[in-house]
């Protein structure tokens, strides 16, 4: 960087010359250099007109976005202030009380109920045009609480459903038609039934996980058995390939969750339902 | 709460005061969309700054400090923003022939004060090297005092004065090349 000519004022002078912010000695000084350096009085002259410029950028937020904006902050504004908001004071009816703790208990298993039997309504599709939108895995030991479809529910570990889709659906067509494990339930049309039990139930061997091709079921239908079984039961007539190493159930979550198979197949369809719950349908 | 100082409707913001946020908000939104949309160059990009820039001012209401400015502030967080957008973003074709319309079109207008005109205007400012650009947005676009500058770049106050006069000049120069507003040159 070259040091500054001496002979010509600063440009912070020069600023303040264009401000009007000099003292009236120092003002004079640079004025007489201006009147005697073509460069600096052209530098200077043009700074006057880039700061009319500059000053006149007044672009106003279209009403619209504008409009977007205090939405958005009015969302922000009652997101913090309720949450440091006061709870409401604790009724003295004893009853009340009481009803308020065993109210959300309940509605949480209702909702866990009903999550159980959407799951299991699957149609079976004809072909073996699987649109799975969920991996479906299986957990190894099986945390079957209920012994119902709610079993199949796991939390979902990655959305690669097209890699997991068309594994899954090279793995459903090659095998049989499975029924059902003893803890599941039958199928909408009466399809094959689902299950997310490791073939043999809690312990029994692990499924086989999507893209191993090992999967068992009907064309495009949901099944819950391992590749070669026709009927439920902890009996494989195939080597089950290694469980998928995420084994882990969950019967009931909010937001994303995978449906799991014993075999590791893929439901037909697999789409958000109310309250966040995937419905298995053909 | 007309003409209520920013630090009045700080301090109501702060106690739970929406009304005097809002009307925080409504006093600087312009001025802060004009300086992201400079740097974003985009009317959709700076209304996203704009927001970001706003949720973060208040989700942080709390822990600003009253003795500073509460522009300078705001400011700081705009540019941060609007250069945090610049940076995530994926360039876009330039389309040279579009330009050159709409450049054409602006010098059939009033230089000053229509839309199209101040689009272009925040165009040339934008072409500025990144550090005049920031003096000049700060301290005309957006009506910042040197110091208040000085303190949301974190650049002393002579070299904020510098680089103001630096940028204006320029921009003046761009300005004069595309036929807006008037040049010296």
């Amino acid at each position: 960087m070259t040091p500054p000519d001496p002979t010509h004022p600063p440009e912070d002078a020069l600023f303040d010359l264009v401000e009007g912010s000099l003292d009236a000695a120092r003002a004079r000084s640079i004025e007489q250099h201006l009147a005697a350096c073509d460069e600096c009085s052209t530098l200077v002259e043009s700074a006057r007109a880039g700061a009319t410029a500059a000053r006149g950028a007044d672009l106003s937020m279209p009403a619209d976005a504008s409009h977007r904006l205090h939405l958005a902050l009015a969302d922000t504004w009652d997101e913090l202030h309720a949450t440091s908001r006061p709870l409401p004071a604790a009724p003295a009816h004893t009853t009340r009380r009481w009803s308020r703790r065993l109210v959300p208990a309940l509605a949480f298993a209702l909702l866990a109920t009903i999550a159980g039997t959407s799951i299991l309504a699957v149609d079976e599709r004809p072909g073996g045009g699987r649109d799975a939108e969920e991996e479906v895995t299986q957990r190894e030991d099986a945390d079957v609480s209920t012994g119902t479809s709610a079993d199949l529910l796991q939390p979902e570990r990655s959305r690669d459903l097209a890699t997991n889709e068309k594994s899954a659906r090279s793995g459903a067509e090659s095998g049989a038609a499975g029924t059902a494990s003893p803890a599941v339930a039958p199928q909408e049309d009466g399809g094959g039934p689902v299950s997310a039990e490791a073939p043999g139930g809690p312990g029994g061997p692990p499924p086989a996980p999507p893209g191993t091709g090992d999967h068992a079921g009907s064309p495009g239908g949901v099944t819950a058995t391992t590749p070669s079984t026709t009927q439920p039961g902890p009996d494989e007539a195939e080597p089950v390939p290694e469980p998928d190493p995420d084994p882990e159930t969950c019967v009931l979550t909010f937001g994303q969750y995978r449906l799991v198979l014993p075999d590791g197949s893929v439901p037909d369809r697999v789409i958000d339902g109310p309250l966040g719950m995937f419905i298995v349908c053909g | 709460m007309a003409a209520e100082p920013d630090v009045v409707l700080v301090r109501r913001a702060k106690a739970g005061e929406r009304a005097a946020f809002e009307q925080l908000v409504r006093r600087h939104q312009d001025r802060v969309y004009c300086v992201a949309r400079t740097v974003v160059r985009s009317a959709e990009d700076a209304e996203d700054v704009a927001q970001e820039t706003f949720i973060a001012v208040l989700r942080h209401l709390d822990t600003f400090q009253e003795s500073a400015a509460f522009t300078t502030w705001l400011h700081r967080i705009a540019l941060r923003k609007a250069y945090d957008h610049v940076r995530r973003r994926v360039p876009e074709p330039v389309d040279p022939a579009g330009a050159a319309v709409a450049g054409l079109e602006a010098r059939d207008r009033d230089p000053i004060g229509t839309g199209l005109a101040q689009t272009h205007l925040l165009e040339a400012i934008g072409e500025l090297e990144q550090g005049f650009r920031d003096a000049v947005l700060l301290v005309d676009v957006a009506g910042l005092g040197v110091d208040d500058a000085a303190a949301a770049l974190g650049i002393a106050p002579g070299t904020v004065k510098s680089r103001v006069f630096r940028g204006r000049a320029t921009l003046a120069r761009i300005l004069g090349t595309r036929g807006l507003g008037s040049a010296s040159d």
